[in-house]
Parts: structure tokens; sequence; C-alpha cells
């Protein structure tokens, strides 16, 4: 790439360079404004209350425009802040107060003003106020032991804000704030307040204009900002940069924009204001080569823009989405570490009447992210096998061999598919998105938790095999399913497993319950005014009041230790009795110290990884069988959805899990995604792809990840490029959803944990995300070293 | 129907042939090359390691074969890939090969062998009838050296090969570059001015010498002949290709 950079990238070098050499810090502003507001609104209703909160952050806080900027905006006031949301979680601060610079996963700095501000602004209004400490003081018993036992991560949801979520940029942005104001009073002019129910919608559609009233003062003060810096500015091409900026936030949110660079920054600003409103990961800005495409087409036309000049405002976003960094609890932090935004954007996929709908800008967004080589945004593609061009894919696998960890590979019929599961006609399922890791969302239309507790799978075999409870605690905390010395028969084995998955799930729904009861007290103005159902239905995103609501999701973590476990008990111990379930108890309980020739079994038993059907169709039913239990649920907003995306919760998960009889030792981490157990697939990636398609990937409506680490000397040549294009279009064939690929080798990544100052830019895919590995746990660090490198065979002929 | 014996299967192989292909290695071979990077591929018996850790060596009938390879039918179908036959030598084994191959055939799937031709041509001919690419090496010119190198003569190496470029059968010629050890200047002449003269325009690959297989000649308790040989440098690689790009041949 070097030596024929195009010339825009000496400002984008700039712009990341000042992202790398900043350190992320703790922004209370927003935080401080919110809670002077809320003193002075006590007594109106709540949304009320946000909204005005809302406003006042948006007239108060902090304006920032940084040296080389072109697209502007920033939801606090530091460069790489972490801002807090105060009404949802204040108390997750003041306990880690003292450590939040030393704790092992995603440390921010807190300055002694920040401090002070918390300890006498925040912390006095919002003591006993918040959705956490809610949260805390209704969690049932039976849901507590499963967490403090590690078998259930659920916490989550009560640190930090909504998120999860891809709002209705494209209707926001071609509407603009006053398009949005005249629906709104049009909704309210219907309204009568004599009729039930009409006042509380009246009140909602006029926190909604309060919203709106807040973003057009935001954008307003950074026009006054631009002019401001222009007035002083001696650098004649950075003047006029600086005066189209201001006209640009002259023009948007307020109204449609009338160029591509407009439309751009229209959609900026809402993104910093819904992150703003709350501080959540996975506000997903969806499909962007669709809903800018208009904007960059005309001006193409028009003789506006340039491909090149485009390009530039591409990587310049993209700088922007590198910058903010979430806050969360240090335990949130270690199931998904890497100050990970998770906003995930998409390229590709089809339009409305079926049709291949990769365009210009589809290839510039894959193009962004190999300019920049940022973690944000997290880049997805949408790849349609029958309908998406070879070029496509080929800009794909170029991305993907750069060993950026991105984009992650979505097959396009398989989301859809999912979409139509979680209840949304295909007339609207064409459009979906993947979110977060790789959630399916849909943009201004579906609300739900897509990864609201993460379940152990290790701890269900731990649970089997211990009657219920914890290893490492020696705590009763699953089901009493019986002494497993009374299984007579490997189906009496599998009985008791299925009646643990059985409970866990059942409890972990009657949570989920819970957690939506506290959510309807979390209303969001700012995200829901770009739902179009909101407007209409007079009613909040957390109420309920997009079109379509589903069910929160419910993640499985340990894929391949469960189906390991269950194939080397069937095998060693009912079909082959290398052992018995005694021997086997005991070994386990030595963490096979005692037992090597127990280990040895339990590791020859067969493997899921390897298209081998013995174990393979163990995992065909039993995720079956998983989804059929999720899906057995609803909420009071639909039926419940399931997942499998680990983001880095399998790292924690494994040290809550003793031994397993897939041979896996105690407290190592467990399998990541729907991927095999590292070191355990032995027949490359192809086996991996059909033991993979095994899975019900459809019915797993939250999204399946796959991690598979390629050795780039796969790709130098132009026959490995188009080998990987085929391979990636049969994992489309199998039905197999998601794929990524760190194309990075494991000599780079010893190097980079043992000189982390030089490897400052290295980045890696962790499940479902990128992050530069420098800044990961150590244990985070190994777990990816240790995954199976998988190369080709090259091998000379032997004649 | 006949069983033969092979060594390794080889799944996702993208350097044996057209696309994603299986590459399924058969046991047991006439020559001794001194760089071969798989001495578990030479007898035509079954082996164990010293340690008993591992066995090589694994008998199967062409039916049991291929329902074991169609496994990665679905990589083949989106790759316009197939099975490719290699070894060891698969002429060694053509009653096996030739059963396999045509089982193959009746199911539309594209098949490739691997072969050092050192087999009568009626053998051959019975093989590469059965397959659709046949791929192989030259391994020297030069009879002595070739002698030297691989415990053969190349008379009927060479007999063969001249038959297959004339035949225009789809075939590809590859050479072994194992520096200082066959890739002198005048053996590289001697490679292309053959080659070009049995066929305009064939195509040449350079396969570069690896040492992927040392460790197992310590496995199997044998001394590895060759213990001082690097692979070829980027330069010495392009030099070669600059001297059989001086014929009418395609050098990749």
């Amino acid at each position: 790439m070097a030596g024929t950079e195009p010339k825009y990238m000496a400002r984008i070098n700039r712009l990341k360079r000042k992202v790398f050499e900043t350190y992320p810090e703790i922004d209370l502003e927003d935080a401080v404004i919110l809670t002077k507001s809320f003193l002075e609104t006590q007594g109106e209703a709540l949304v009320t209350r946000k909204a005005k909160a809302f406003r006042k952050q948006c007239s108060e806080k902090t304006i920032k425009i940084w040296d080389d900027e072109l697209i502007v905006g920033n939801s606090g006031s530091k460069i790489r802040g972490g801002i807090l949301s105060a009404d949802v979680c204040w108390s997750v601060l003041d306990r880690e107060l003292e450590t939040i610079n030393t704790r092992e996963y995603d440390k921010f700095k807190l300055l002694p003003q920040d401090k002070k501000d918390f300890e006498e602004i925040i912390r006095p209004y919002w003591k006993g106020r918040s959705n956490y400490e809610e949260w805390l003081a209704r969690i049932p018993a039976d849901v507590a032991a499963l967490r403090d036992n590690g078998a259930l991560y659920i916490d989550k949801k009560a640190v930090r804000g909504w998120g999860e979520v891809t709002a209705g940029y494209g209707w926001f942005i071609d509407n603009g704030v006053e398009g949005l104001r005249k629906k709104i009073l049009e909704r309210k002019a219907k309204l009568d307040d004599t009729v039930p129910g009409d006042y509380e919608k009246g009140v909602y559609l006029d926190a909604l204009l309060i919203t709106a009233e807040g973003m057009e003062i935001l954008a307003e003060r950074y026009a006054a900002e631009a002019d401001r810096l222009a007035g002083e500015e001696k650098d004649q091409k950075r003047k006029a940069e600086l005066r189209q900026i201001a006209e640009n936030c002259r023009r948007v949110p307020a109204y449609p924009p009338r160029t591509f660079h407009e439309a751009m920054q229209s959609f900026y600003f809402y993104q910093i204001c819904i992150f703003m409103e709350q501080n959540a990961a996975a506000y997903n800005p969806g499909r962007m080569d669709q809903f800018l495409y208009p904007y960059y087409k005309a001006d193409i036309e028009a003789g506006r823009i340039t491909p090149e000049e485009a390009q530039e405002l591409f990587d310049c976003l993209w700088v922007k989405f590198s910058e903010p960094c979430v806050f969360q609890d240090e335990k949130t932090a270690e199931y998904s570490s890497g100050y990970p935004m998770f906003q995930n954007l998409c390229a590709g996929g089809i339009d409305k009447l079926g049709r291949d709908a990769v365009n210009d800008l589809s290839y510039m967004i894959i193009q962004a992210t190999m300019d920049t080589q940022l973690y944000q945004p997290s880049l997805s593609v949408r790849y349609n096998m029958a309908k998406n061009p070879n070029s496509f894919l080929r800009k794909i696998v170029d991305l993907m061999v750069m060993g950026t960890g991105f984009p992650a590979f979505h097959n396009d019929e398989v989301g859809i598919r999912m979409l139509m599961n979680k209840g949304v006609p295909y007339n609207e399922a064409w459009n979906w998105n993947p979110g977060g890791c790789v959630e399916t969302n849909l943009a201004g239309k579906l609300r739900a938790y897509s990864a609201l507790a993460d379940i152990n799978l290790g701890s269900i075999v731990e649970f089997t095999l211990l009657n219920g409870r914890c290893r490492k605690t020696g705590k009763l905390a699953g089901a009493e399913t019986g002494d497993p010395l009374t299984f007579k028969t490997y189906e009496d084995f599998l009985d008791a497993l299925k009646r643990q998955l059985h409970y866990v799930i059942r409890t972990t729904v009657k949570a989920s319950h819970i957690i939506d009861d506290i959510c309807l007290e979390r209303p969001v103005p700012a995200l829901s005014i770009s739902f179009e159902e909101c407007i209409e239905n007079a009613s909040d995103y957390a109420w309920g009041g997009a079109k379509y609501n589903t069910g929160n999701g419910i993640i499985c973590i340990g894929v391949a230790d469960l189906i390991n476990s269950v194939a080397a008990v069937k095998k060693v111990v009912y079909d082959e009795k290398t052992c018995s379930m005694t021997q086997l108890l005991s070994a386990l309980a030595s963490d096979f110290e005692d037992a090597p020739e127990i280990l040895k079994a339990c590791k020859d038993a067969p493997k899921y990884g390897n298209d081998d059907p013995f174990v393979d169709e163990l995992a065909a039913e039993l995720f079956g069988y998983i989804a059929d239990e999720i899906e057995s649920y609803r909420s009071k907003f639909g039926v419940m959805t399931p997942g499998i995306l680990p983001v880095s919760g399998n790292t924690p998960f494994g040290k809550e899990v003793g031994a397993l009889p897939s041979g896996r030792r105690a407290w190592r981490p467990l399998a990541d995604g729907v991927s095999p157990n590292g070191g355990t697939d032995i027949n490359g990636p192809t086996a991996v792809l059909k033991s993979v398609s095994n899975i019900p990937h459809d019915r797993f409506v939250q999204g399946t990840l796959l991690n598979m680490k390629l050795d780039p000397q796969m790709a130098h040549s132009e026959n490995g490029v188009q080998q990987i294009m085929a391979m990636l279009k049969t994992l489309c064939s199998l039905g197999v959803y998601h794929i990524q690929f760190n194309v990075v080798d494991q000599k780079k990544l010893i190097e980079a944990q043992k000189k982390p100052e030089e490897y400052k830019d290295l980045l890696v895919r962790v499940a479902g995300y990128t992050a530069f590995f420098v800044e990961l746990g150590k244990d985070v660090q190994d777990d990816i070293i240790a995954r199976t490198m998988q190369s080709s065979v090259n091998c000379m002929t032997c004649g | 129907m006949t069983r033969g014996i092979i060594f390794n299967l080889a799944h996702y192989a993208v350097h044996d042939g057209p696309g994603i292909r299986t590459t399924v290695f058969l046991k047991g071979c006439p020559m001794r090359c001194i760089w071969c990077c798989s001495p578990q591929s030479q007898s035509f018996e079954i082996e164990r390691s010293l340690t008993n850790e591992k066995i090589y060596g694994r008998e199967v009938s062409p039916d049991e074969l291929f329902a074991e390879v169609s496994r990665d039918a679905p990589f083949w179908r989106r790759s316009h890939g197939g099975v490719t036959l290699s070894g060891g030598e698969v002429l060694s084994q053509p009653d096996f090969a030739v059963e396999f191959l045509d089982i193959c055939r009746a199911n539309g799937v594209h098949t490739a062998i691997e072969t050092s031709l050192f087999v009568s041509t009626e053998i051959l001919r019975s093989v590469a009838d059965a397959a659709d690419l046949i791929q192989f090496d030259i391994k020297a010119m030069d009879s002595a050296l070739h002698r030297r190198l691989t415990g053969q003569d190349n008379e009927v190496i060479l007999q063969n090969a001249a038959w297959l470029l004339q035949s225009g059968r789809d075939c590809l010629v590859r050479f072994p570059m194992v520096p200082g050890v066959n890739d002198f200047e005048e053996e590289l002449r001697a490679l292309g001015s053959f080659v070009e003269k049995h066929r305009e325009w064939a195509e040449i690959e350079i396969l570069k010498y690896h040492r992927l297989g040392v460790g197992i000649y310590d496995e199997l308790g044998r001394s590895y002949a060759l213990p001082d040989v690097k692979p070829p440098t980027e330069a010495e690689a392009a030099k070669a290709k600059e001297i059989l790009g001086g014929y009418k041949i395609k050098v990749f």
C-alpha cells in the first residue's frame, strides 16, 4: 500500500494518530448536566425529564472541533471519553472510583475534577435511584445463584443503556429534525385530552419535541464554533473547510441534506445524540451504503464531488467512530473487553425487490476500513451469493487478508431468515442488518435486547455430572437431576443434561421479565425519534413503541465444550466403556491429574470441527433442543430469541468451570461462538465449516459466530484468494451464517504480547469485534494465540 | 474391488489442481528421492513411528474412499475443484486408482493425478484415460544425476512425458527445485528444450524445495540425506524461472 497512498491519507493519518495517542478518560460532563437538569425538573414525567436533560446537555456541553476534521461532533467533552449514564448505573463508577485506572480490562483515567463532580453532584442525587440498584434489589435467589456460580451473566443490561439497536438513520436524515417535528405535531393534533391515554401520549410527543429542539441547538453550537475557528484560521484551505463545516451544521440535521457531506454530518450528529442519551454498546449504523447512496449519486451527477473526496469523508467518519470508548463495569469489561463500541456498519445485500444492492459506496465502505485500519466501525458485509457480484466478494477477501479482522462476513439469506423467524415479514426482512457482533437488526423498526443474558454451557455439563452443583464453589446452583452414577444408559445422561438446560433457560427467562419491567423506566426519546412507529404510536422504544418487538436474546457460550463433552461421555463411558462413570467423575475432580489414561480417552473421543458425523449429529440434536427450549417462552414483547455469540465471555466463563469430559482442563477458556475448541479441529477449514453447518443457524436468530484464524500465506497468490472466495460461497451453500478471519500469525501475536509498545496498531478480531491486541487482557491474548491456525496443504509432489 | 493403501487425506488442498481439492496420498513408491518430504509415503507396508504413537497407512476400497472424500463435495462444486490422487506413486496402484477415478467420473467429479511417471506406458495410459488432469514431475534430465537423486533411471519417465505432452491431454509439468542439487543451468535448459519440443506452451510449475517433512524421518528412525540444503531464495527461484522462460513454455 505504501508508496501508492492517496493524498488524502495525510489528513487521515494525522486524525488517527490523535486517537492512538489519547488515553481513554472518564468523561462526566454529560452526567453532571443530566443530574443538574433532574434537580430542576422534579415532579415532571420521567420522559419529559429525560428530554429536558438531553436538551440541557445539547445546550451546555463542551463543543470541540479538532484539527483536520471534516465530520464533527462528540458525545462528551473528551476525545476518547467513557461517558456515564448516571440514571442507569451511577453506582458502577462508585464501586470502581479508586480502581478504574488499574483494573485489568478497559482502564480509564479519572481526573480529580471528575472525581470531585462525582462525589459532590452525581452520587448525592442518584443514590438509590438507578436501574442498576433496582435490579440488584429485585434479582431472585435462583437467578443470583446461577450468576454467582458462574453459570449465567445477566447484569450487562443494568450497567449501561439500551444500545443493541439500529436507529432509523436513513429516515432521520431524509426527513431532518424539522420534518420529524412536523410529523410529531400532526400526530399531536389528533389527540383529545379527554380520551384516556391521550394525555400520556401528549406528554410523550412533547418530550420528542424537546429532544428535537436539543438536536438543533447542538448543531447550531457546532456551526458557531466552526465559524469562530474559521475566523482565527490562517491557512486558507482549512479556513474554507471550517466555513463548509459551519454551513453543513446550519443545514443538518435540522433539514434534509443537500449534499453527501451534509448527509454524512447529519448521520454523525444523530449518532452522538443517541450515545449521549445513553452510554451503551452497539448503536449500529447498519446499511450506510444504502441510505447515503442517493446523496452520493446526486453529487456525482452534479459534479459536486469526486469519488476520492467521498472516500476521504468516509475515512474521516471512520476515525470519528473510533474515538468514543464504551464505559462499563469491571465484570462486563471482562466479558467484552477492548472498549467495544460495536457500531456495526454494513455493506452489501439486496434491495426491496430482491435485486443486487451493491453500489459504489459498498466498495468505498470497505476501502475506508482498508485505509484507516481502525477498530471501529465494526464492519460487516451482507453477502448475497445469488445476487452480489464476484467483484464485491473479491473486495471483501482483499480486506479480510489484510489482517484487521474485518469484515464480519454474513450469509445474507440466513440473515433474512433470522429476521423472519423474529416475526418480521419478508417485505421488511430483506432490509436487515447485522448489529453488535453478529446479531440481527432492522433499522428504525425493531426493539429487543439482542444479548440479554449469557448462559455458560460448560456449567450445564458440570451441573449434570455434579447433580446441580458448581465444582468451583461446591454450591447448589443448577437443578438436581440425579446422581450420575444412577445413569444406566447414555439416554439417562442426556435426559439429565436436557433437564439442566431446561432449568437454566427457564430461570433466565424469569430474570428477563424483571429486566423488561425495570427498563420500562428507561425511556429514550432521542433514539425513539427515528422510529416512525414510536411517533405514530406516541410510545417510546423502551415501552414497545417500535413496529416490531421481540423477546430478549439468550446467548449460549461454550458450544463446542458442550458438544464434545456429551460426545466423550457417550463414547468413553457408554459405547466403548473405556472407563466407568465413577472413574470419569474422579478424573474430572482431580482435573485429570491422577488419570492421564482417562484424559487421553477423553481427548481421543470424536471432536466437533472435524466433519465427523458421530459428534456433529449430537451438535444438531443439542442445539435443536436449545432453540426449542428458548423459543418456547414469550415475554410481553414477543418470543424469546436464541443466539451464539461470545464476545469475549468464553474466557471469564471458562474460569468458572472445572475439567470437562471433552478433555478440556479446569479453568481454561471455553470455545468461542460456534467455533471448535482450539487445537481440536485437525482436518482444516472445510471440515470446520461442515461441522458448523450442523448447528441450526436460522433458528439462532440473534446470530451465530464463527472465528477462524487464517494463515496469510493462503492469500498471497491469486489462486489462494480465489479459493477463499470459493470457500465463502460454500459456507453460504451450507447455510452457515457468519465467519470472520483472524489473518495474523502466532509469532506476531506472541511478539506483540512481549512488546506491546511496538504493536499499538495491531488489530485482532475478538469474537464479534476487533480490538487493539495490546489493549486486551493477557488471558484473552493467550486465548487468541492458542486458537488453531488453519493452513492449506502445500506439499511438494512426491512421485 | 481392489483395495488400496493410502497414508493421508488433505482437505482444502489448493495447490494440487484447480479449485479446492481433496488430495489422497497413496502409499508406496518405487523411487527414493533424497529430498523426499514424506518418507512415510515410500514403503508399500503400513508403518509405525518409533514411539508407536503414529500409524502410517491404512487400506481402503475405492467405494469407501469415495464416500470419505465426498464429504468435501460442497467445496468442489463452488470452486470447480475435485479430487487429486497423489503419493507415494499413484501408478504403483493402477487398478485401485482406475477404479476410484471411474467412480469419480461417474459422479461428475473432476480428478487429477500427481505422478513421477515411473511406470510402463501401458499402465500410464490406463490411468491417464481415467483422469482429467495429469501433473507429473521431471526431477532431473541427466540420467546419471537422476539415478543418483532418485535411485531410478529416467528413460521411461522421459518417454512417458513425451507421450503425454504430445497426446494433448490436460497436463502440468512440475520441477521440484532443490538448490545446488538439481537446479543447474544446463539441467534447466535441458528441461526447457525437452518440454518445448514435445508441446509448445506447455505449463511448468516450479515447486520450491521445503523441509516440512524432515521430522518424520526422525519418527521413523531414518536419517535425512539433505541436512544442509535450504529452500530456494526468491532470487534463485527467479533465476530458474528466467532460464525456463527462454523457451516456448509457460512457467509459474
